[in-house]
């Protein structure tokens, strides 16, 4: 019964299929009960959080011997899951092309600037690119990077996905968010600061 | 051309959540042809090749207009890099950034020298930043303010009337 020690692009999603087994095994078992606490989302783990692996369990199924048969390994499902913004508005009906681990998808924002596609859960990388010729605006994908809320790097990662300076002063950052969205200017990460952080983003 | 890296979820079917993906700000920069050019869109120095770079990785391509526009890209308390290039060489390099500090009085020297730079005259080097933004009243500052006024059609004086600090407003802001 191996625990798994996360890493950076790991969630419960890969680190299921690295196993063979269906995320919701792994996250309710009871060995993981201070990790769902802790964490609540299960698509977010931050690197060094210890994930019981469960022994996986052996289903027997009764088949005629003189007869060929099929068994289908059931997937885990995965997503992306992305709005797409310029400034306040959202870039809405703009054909865009996503790649994932060399494999292109095209396709157009919704009107509210989403896109939604399956995600093979080992993929690390990807890239959308929106518009056409010259003006495209491009985007590198890294999946499974978004650290929790509670943690700095969680903060620090959702607000450069929205557009603010990830090398920047810290405080300076932070009071342009709240200045933005009308919290209490302090530049300090505060429960308002997270929550609002979490309804922007997203998650 | 390569792009800024952003941190995504892989979501698990079902559910709700999205990841919020924003461009950073467009910041406005014109490249135009010296004072005593014609107004508007001829003034502008077309077909200028540039590269934007945030943290060293290009995030904006292209080559100007007509009007020399480039709306450059930069993150919220941060600075980009804009490189203009010649046959793929990189032959300039300005720091973009957003001041949210406001300008200094339109009735002061500095502020008057503030705008003057903000919409593209020489103003010298002056300054403790060397931007040429300070208190003294130069030649340089004299001559920007006739080029301002010969670009306007106002009585080339070199005096900052009560009119044209009212067009510096306007032009370059409060």
């Amino acid at each position: 019964m191996p625990t798994h020690t996360a890493q950076q692009g790991d969630c419960l999603t890969s680190i299921a299929e690295q196993y063979g087994m269906y995320w919701e095994t792994i996250w309710n078992h009871p060995e993981n009960a201070d990790l769902k606490r802790r964490r609540k989302d299960p698509n977010v783990l931050f690197p060094g959080d210890l994930v019981f692996v469960p022994e996986k369990r052996i289903k027997e199924v009764t088949r005629s011997s003189d007869q060929q048969h099929s068994f289908r390994r059931k997937g885990v499902p995965a997503k992306l899951r992305i709005r797409l913004m310029d400034g306040d508005e959202p870039m809405a009906a703009r054909p865009y092309q996503l790649e994932i681990d060399g494999n292109w998808i095209k396709g157009t924002t919704d009107q509210d600037g989403y896109i939604e596609q399956p995600l093979p859960p080992g993929a690390r990388k990807g890239r959308i690119l929106v518009g056409e010729g010259s003006t495209q605006d491009v985007f590198e994908l890294q999946f499974g990077t978004i650290d929790p809320l509670d943690t700095t790097e969680g903060v620090k990662g959702r607000l450069s996905d929205l557009g603010y300076a990830s090398d920047g002063d810290p405080a300076e950052v932070l009071s342009a968010f709240q200045q933005k969205y009308g919290l209490a200017v302090t530049g300090q990460v505060d429960e308002a600061t997270r929550q609002k952080l979490r309804e922007v983003f997203g998650q | 051309m390569n792009g800024l890296r952003r941190f995504i979820s892989r979501l698990i079917s079902g559910s709700t959540a999205h990841n919020t993906l924003s461009l950073p700000p467009a910041v406005p920069v014109f490249f135009q042809r010296s004072p005593d050019f014609p107004q508007g869109d001829a003034r502008g120095i077309d077909s200028l090749h540039f590269q934007v770079r945030l943290n060293g990785t290009i995030i904006q391509s292209g080559q100007t207009g007509a009007d020399g526009r480039i709306d450059v890209r930069v993150p919220v308390g941060g600075s980009s890099q804009l490189e203009l290039l010649h046959n793929g060489t990189v032959v300039a390099t300005y720091t973009v950034s957003v001041s949210t500090a406001p300008l200094a009085a339109v009735t002061a020297i500095d502020g008057q020298k503030q705008r003057l730079r903000l919409l593209g005259y020489h103003i010298g080097h002056g300054g403790a930043d060397g931007d040429g933004v300070d208190t003294v009243q130069n030649m340089e500052f004299e001559r920007s303010v006739l080029d301002f006024q010969a670009d306007t059609g106002a009585f080339t004086d070199a005096v900052v009337s009560a009119a044209m600090q009212g067009q510096l407003t306007t032009k370059a802001g409060g």
